[in-house]
């Protein structure tokens, strides 16, 4: 008896608990139509076209999502699909759509939507990724099937942007580059686009009634997007905009000191898959084939003031091996490590010695060792500049404003070192693991390519064609290796995201990827209590 | 003649610009390149504190005033030049050259300067010199103009007359007696022209179109937008160069102003 | 038409052929492929695309022929195509040409009356203290970079005061928001044109002033401000007019960096973006647009000039 009345009391106990959860969630399963939250951009929409314009292409990704979507972890997980598997081959690849999602006009959302996007991307689009255009998709029931000619492992990494979108609306426009619509858009995850106009630079996305799954706290959600970064972040501080956020980058380390001055943001740092390196030109220049040279200059750069000037203290100094902690596969090699007096001597010791005394390095024939620096960085490159020329190297210094500048003297291997940065997308482009910045047969305007050493091509080729697992694991631990032993480039820092946490919400959930603009987020936050 | 001693303020003001233009080292306390703390407020070591790579910002104020002064003053001798030259022949020789100043008029004043400027810079790289080119050539028409109806004006009196019965040539009459009597006309216009590509500089450093290793105020100013100084509230970041920009800019104009020539041309863009 | 109407013509034809051949051969001049300066530097195109773009602009051609096709296009109003923004040029310039000609327009109207009313004022009261404040007034206001002043009254009376609102034309779209988002923009722009017309209308009365007309109707005991505002105003304007033509352009050119500030979808945002992706078809399209729009505005300045002034009209000149 005894017994049973504790179990009893345990059990109303337990009903009682249960009962207030449920409230609780009953009470957060109910969208408040008249919330509304209010994201400021400086990315701006500049014409209303859904695949012309890629800033709206990027904001209607929350409204017509991919398959797949990238979490908090930098990881793949399910967007419309709620699971997929990939044979072993790397060919044929299976996706299961979540019931969740349905089209906001009513319509049911169907695999038959899934093949017509990726089929309709692949032919419109001239952006898109090779293999889709020898690929056959085949659907059964609500599972996707997609056969490829040539094993893909990475394929997740180019899912992730293409959005699925409603057959029924797209199938009849035919020039989806061309085509501009105030909206609204047809959306099929918990929010649609119900209207963008460029005149009031405002995108307004409002909950999905079709929406299955758990529904969101706001009715509404507000991008205003404006022409500066500053107006962007004074309308945040100014109360104008309850959070800020930026496609593929995270708050301006410039103004992060802004966020800590106020009362209603914090300041949430995460690591970054971004980062910022010099790269040596490995295939004409004579210094940059000279490996001892190559590691002098590691020894010359001050990380520190690196991280502190160029990053405004938002990074963390990096090692040899390269790539950033986070990245999968990542292992733990020597640090990068200032030192004048060591990158002196392996100067001296490298043939580099200053030989008739005016504090300048002569070259092997006894000319002025003149170093051709290029860099699109103001700030960055005038650091490197002071560092070089603090070691006795004489800086022919190459400012290039813009991009295509940058590529001018870049393809016509006009340099001996050049600094450049990686982005948390182009990080696992091409192989992966920053491959694509240095393997000279790559296309990209903004890599450098500056190697061509077979033994690294070969080494990227093998990654690119080997599934996740323990090979590709000892593959990546031989690529760092590599960029540890041979110096094709020297990590600068590794970059720290700054989010900006609008105190008076809860429930932020930051993507690797997209930062606070993801569905999940937009799920999850709700005002604090 | 009695110096006008509204002059002198201008006048005083100019030669300070112009010396820290020639000498910054002299009154800079630190080298445009060294660098301390970042961000930090005026203080006695840093009287106007420090930017966004620790610079002192009271340095690069005065060394900035040497690449602003350099692109004013070119765009302005470049357009006395074009505009003397133009405006003596036209007045001189009449026909064929006056025809083409008076049908070139229209065409050098409504041809929008600013646009243009963009347009060049963004096809040949960011420069000052294009800054300086397109201001020059495209601000002599007033100057010609007034040379012009100067040189009407004495072309006919006795002292040109006798000189030319004497036999000198043409070029050394118009070397030796018209261009010192144009001179004065000149000297308003020229100062116009300066002040207006010393804003016209600023401008284009607002949108990134101007070289960014060189130090100007402009180019301090969008420093200081593109790296939070407006944000931070940093006023002794932009307003410094800002305050120059203006100072400099009505300092040379009030010389024209003082001429009782308008003031309105300055900001003609 | 009349001589001088139909000789400015002329010139203005010529000045518009100038645009036309800078638009045209800056791309072609460059080095490099001219298909990558036509088509603009941060897309990605096909190399199916660019095959076709030079067919269609017959960049294998002769130059002169280039031209024949470049000038035919033009007539038919092609501007180009953007394919940065995948759209024409010409539509992508039209649909924001109304919101800048309504900034300019409404800053130029405010600007023009208030300049001429107090500049008026501030020639004939030119030694009351008063009028020396304004007159210097203008004259610092006149020496600020437009982007800077900008800048300021955003962080003033937006970020500061809260005032105005941060960006847009409107948030509805109906009259008073329109008015409301476009105020600041507006009044920064007329400060500027007024300040101009300001300095420009005070010394023409100063001018005006010294003669003996004025003096007469005083004798005649007609009241001060019939004097000033009837006659003197009305013979002190002609310079106003002249300067239409400077100041258009720079008017123009001030909207563009307000808009930027202001975060105003105009043609100043057209321009920003289009330098930012070096679009070119854009930057050439809109610099011939802008130069269309001076000598436009220009031809109406000449004729109204004609109207005010019976010298012009009966062909003399100067």
């Amino acid at each position: 008896m005894y017994e049973k009345k504790h179990l009893a009391a345990i059990g109303v106990i337990l009903f009682a608990i249960m009962l207030v959860f449920c409230s609780g969630c009953i009470g957060a399963a109910e969208t408040n139509q008249d919330a509304v939250v209010k994201i400021a951009t400086p990315n701006e929409i500049t014409e209303a076209s859904y695949f012309g314009n890629y800033n709206f292409a990027q904001m209607t990704r929350v409204t017509t999502p991919p398959l797949v979507q990238v979490d908090e972890n930098g990881d793949y997980t399910g967007a419309l699909a709620e699971s997929w598997t990939v044979s072993s081959d790397g060919k044929t690849w299976t996706f299961t759509l979540d019931s969740d999602y349905q089209w906001s006009d009513g319509t049911p959302l169907t695999a038959e939507d899934v093949t017509f996007s990726l089929e309709y991307t692949a032919e419109k689009i001239a952006t898109s990724p090779a293999w889709m255009k020898n690929a056959t998709i085949s659907t059964s029931g609500n599972t996707i099937i997609i056969s490829l000619a040539e094993p893909v492992y990475r394929l997740c990494g180019d899912l992730v942007t293409i959005n699925i979108i409603p057959k029924h609306i797209w199938q009849s426009i035919d020039t989806p580059e061309e085509y501009i619509s105030n909206g609204p858009y047809v959306g099929s995850s918990a929010y649609y686009v119900k209207s963008v106009d460029i005149n009031s630079a405002t995108l307004i996305l409002a909950a999905n009634p079709e929406w299955k799954g758990e529904a969101p706290y706001y009715g509404t959600i507000e991008i205003h997007w404006f022409a500066t970064e500053d107006a962007a972040i004074s309308a945040m501080l100014g109360g104008e905009c309850d959070t800020y956020w930026k496609y593929g980058a995270a708050f301006p380390t410039t103004s992060v000191a802004l966020l800590e001055a106020s009362d209603k943001f914090t300041a949430v740092q995460t690591p970054s898959l971004k980062m910022s390196y010099v790269g040596f030109n490995t295939i004409t220049s004579e210094v940059g084939r000279n490996l001892a040279f190559r590691k002098a200059v590691g020894y010359a750069l001050n990380y520190d003031e690196l991280v502190e000037i160029s990053a405004s203290g938002y990074g963390v100094s990096a090692n040899s091996g390269f790539i950033p902690n986070g990245v999968p596969y990542y292992k733990n090699t020597t640090a990068n490590t200032y030192n004048v007096e060591t990158a002196k001597t392996m100067l001296d010791a490298a043939g580099y010695k200053d030989v008739n005394g005016d504090g300048i390095r002569e070259d092997t024939h006894g000319d002025v060792l003149t170093v051709t620096l290029l860099t699109r960085d103001k700030v960055t490159g005038e650091l490197i500049k002071e560092y070089l020329e603090k070691v006795g190297l004489n800086v022919d210094y190459k400012f290039t404003s813009d991009i295509n500048a940058w590529v001018e003297v870049k393809e016509a291997h006009a340099y001996d070192i050049a600094y450049n940065t990686i982005t948390a997308k182009g990080m696992m482009m091409d192989s992966g693991w920053a491959t694509g910045y240095f393997a000279d047969n790559t296309v990209g305007t903004g890599k450098l390519q500056n190697v061509d050493d077979p033994a690294f091509l070969e080494l990227c080729a093998k990654i690119s064609t080997t599934p996740e697992g323990d090979n590709l694991k000892s593959l990546i631990s031989e690529l760092q290796d590599y960029y540890a032993g041979q110096v094709p480039g020297i990590a600068l820092y590794w970059c720290t995201d700054v989010t900006p946490i609008n105190t008076e919400i809860d429930g932020w959930y930051i993507s690797k990827a997209t930062g606070i603009y993801n569905e999940i987020n937009l799920l999850s936050i709700h005002p604090a209590d | 003649m009695k110096f006008d001693r509204r002059y002198i303020l201008p006048l005083l003001l100019i030669a300070v610009l112009l010396i820290a233009a020639v000498f910054p080292g002299v009154f800079a306390p630190y080298e445009a390149a060294e660098r301390d703390a970042t961000y930090q407020a005026p203080s006695a070591e840093h009287l106007l504190g420090t930017d966004n790579m620790g610079k002192d910002i009271f340095s690069l104020l005065i060394y900035g005033a040497r690449w602003t002064l350099i692109i004013g003053f070119s765009s302005g001798i470049l357009a006395i030049i074009m505009g003397t030259a133009i405006g003596l022949l036209a007045g001189w020789r009449k026909g064929i050259p006056d025809e083409f100043l008076m049908g070139t008029t229209d065409i050098v004043l409504i041809l929008p300067k600013i646009p243009l400027v963009i347009i060049l810079a963004a096809y040949l790289g960011p420069s000052p010199w294009v800054l300086i080119l397109v201001l020059g050539l495209l601000s002599w028409e007033s100057i010609a103009r007034v040379v012009r109806s100067k040189v009407i004006q004495i072309r006919s009196s006795n002292y040109i007359l006798a000189a030319r019965c004497l036999g000198f040539s043409d070029a050394k009459i118009m070397v030796r007696e018209i261009l010192p009597i144009v001179f004065p006309v000149i000297v308003p216009k020229f100062v116009l022209v300066t002040a207006a590509a010393m804003i016209s500089e600023a401008s284009l450093a607002f949108l990134g179109l101007s070289d960014p290793m060189m130090v100007s105020w402009g180019g301090m100013i969008s420093d200081a937008f593109t790296y939070s100084g407006f944000l931070r509230g940093m006023w002794y970041w932009w307003l410094p160069p800002a305050l120059c920009i203006i100072l400099g800019v009505l300092a040379i104009t009030s010389l024209a102003f003082i001429h009782e020539r308008g003031v309105r041309e300055v900001v003609q863009l | 038409m009349n001589k001088a109407v139909s000789r400015k013509i002329i010139r203005y034809s010529v000045c518009l052929l100038i645009v036309v051949l800078l638009v045209f051969f800056l791309p072609r001049c460059m080095p490099g492929d001219p298909v990558q300066c036509l088509v603009g530097e941060d897309v990605y195109v096909t190399q199916e695309i660019l095959d076709t773009l030079t067919i269609k602009l017959g960049l294998d051609k002769p130059l002169y022929e280039q031209f024949g096709i470049y000038i035919r296009g033009l007539l038919t109003g092609d501007l180009g195509y953007s394919y940065t923004r995948h759209q024409t040029v010409a539509d992508l310039i039209w649909s924001r040409v109304p919101w800048t000609l309504l900034l300019t327009g409404v800053a130029m109207i405010i600007g023009y009356a208030f300049g001429i009313l107090a500049g008026t004022w501030s020639g004939w009261m030119s030694e009351t203290k008063r009028s020396k404040v304004l007159t210097a007034f203008g004259v610092v206001v006149s020496c600020i970079p437009p982007y800077l002043l900008g800048l300021i009254f955003f962080s003033v009376f937006v970020y500061q005061l809260g005032w105005f609102p941060y960006k847009g034309f409107y948030e509805t779209p109906d009259l008073f928001s329109v008015a409301y988002h476009m105020a600041l923009p507006i009044l920064t722009l007329a400060l500027f044109v007024f300040v101009r017309n300001l300095i420009i209308m005070r010394g023409s009365v100063l001018t005006e002033k010294n003669q003996l007309y004025p003096q007469f109707a005083k004798s005649l005991g007609i009241p001060r401000n019939k004097i000033i505002y009837g006659h003197v105003l009305k013979n002190a304007i002609l310079p106003i007019v002249t300067h239409f033509a400077i100041d258009f352009g720079f008017i123009l050119s001030g909207a563009l960096f307000i808009e930027i500030i202001f975060s105003l979808n105009g043609l100043g945002r057209v321009m920003y973006t289009a330098i930012l992706n070096l679009d070119y078809p854009v930057l050439s399209g809109l610099f011939l647009v802008i130069a269309i729009m001076v000598i436009c505005a220009n031809l109406a300045a000449d004729i109204l000039y004609g109207i005010i002034d019976p010298r012009v009209k009966r062909g003399e000149e100067e």
